[in-house]
């Protein structure tokens, strides 16, 4: 089982869909932590806390857009194990993997 | 040998007792959960104020945004910390409330000052309002109108949903 805590691994301040909008953007974090961690076959435990919240741009990119990069729904849905205490997080993370 | 029927006005004094001292922490307890939520919802109107305030203006600002964020984000938080309140329930409108805010023109790429009549100031007014009176229903499930003005609620422990 792997851990990624983004407010200690990535940042405390993630923002923006694209790289271009910054280097704690949405699309960096897919590429940095997600897709490589995807490819060990393991769970990936995504720790959300720590951070100062979350734009809807940034979850979409980073969770939608590992759906538009390939990856099944239902691989996404069995491998991301997603901890935070805002309720709402975990949801919306869902429905964006769902719509993508 | 005690006769029962003295015992009767003493009976009586203490049912009376139990039931003003239930209403009257039923009442504080009202008056308190009333307090926190025009609090959020003030925060709420100052939310919808500073998105229009956003998106409105001509060029991106980073602060701003992340001021948003960050305000968004603490507002659930202080309305899961609300007894009255069963933030499970409020999900569907916190999500629509910051996706209407945050997910179009809210990155530096993508920016672009909307005018005042737009679909997207438009969106957010139309979220806010929606999770507010989500809010006030929640208050009304916890404090009906009619007697005995309050519901009797079981214990329960909060978990999140899998």
């Amino acid at each position: 089982m792997i851990t990624v805590r983004i407010a200690s691994e990535f940042s405390r301040h993630p923002a923006g869909r694209f790289s271009k909008d910054g280097p704690y953007s949405g699309e960096t974090f897919r590429r940095k932590f997600l897709i490589p961690n995807l490819g060990k076959k393991e769970q990936i435990v995504i720790e959300l806390d720590g951070a100062r919240g979350y734009g809807s741009s940034f979850l979409e990119e980073a969770f939608g857009g590992l759906v538009r990069e390939g990856y099944s729904k239902e691989l996404l849905k069995s491998t991301l194990v997603l901890n935070a205490s805002n309720l709402s997080l975990k949801q919306e993370i869902l429905e964006y993997i769902e719509r993508a | 040998m005690g006769d029962w029927s003295t015992a009767f006005p003493w009976i009586i004094a203490a049912i009376g007792w139990g039931a003003t001292h239930l209403f009257s922490e039923a009442r504080e307890r009202r008056k308190e959960v009333r307090s926190q939520l025009d609090k959020c919802l003030n925060r709420l109107a100052k939310l919808e104020e500073a998105a229009r305030d956003f998106h409105s203006s001509p060029t991106f600002d980073p602060k701003k945004s992340a001021s948003i964020v960050s305000e968004i984000d603490r507002l659930e938080r202080v309305l899961t910390r609300i007894s009255a309140i069963r933030i499970d329930a409020l999900v569907p409108s916190i999500i629509f409330h910051k996706r209407s805010i945050t997910l179009e023109n809210f990155d530096q790429s993508t920016f672009k000052q909307v005018s005042p009549s737009c679909e997207l100031l438009s969106d957010i007014n139309a979220a806010t309002m929606d999770f507010e009176d989500e809010i006030e229903a929640q208050y009304r499930l916890a404090y009906p109108s009619t007697f005995p003005y309050f519901r009797m609620r079981r214990l329960e422990i909060r978990r999140p949903p899998d």
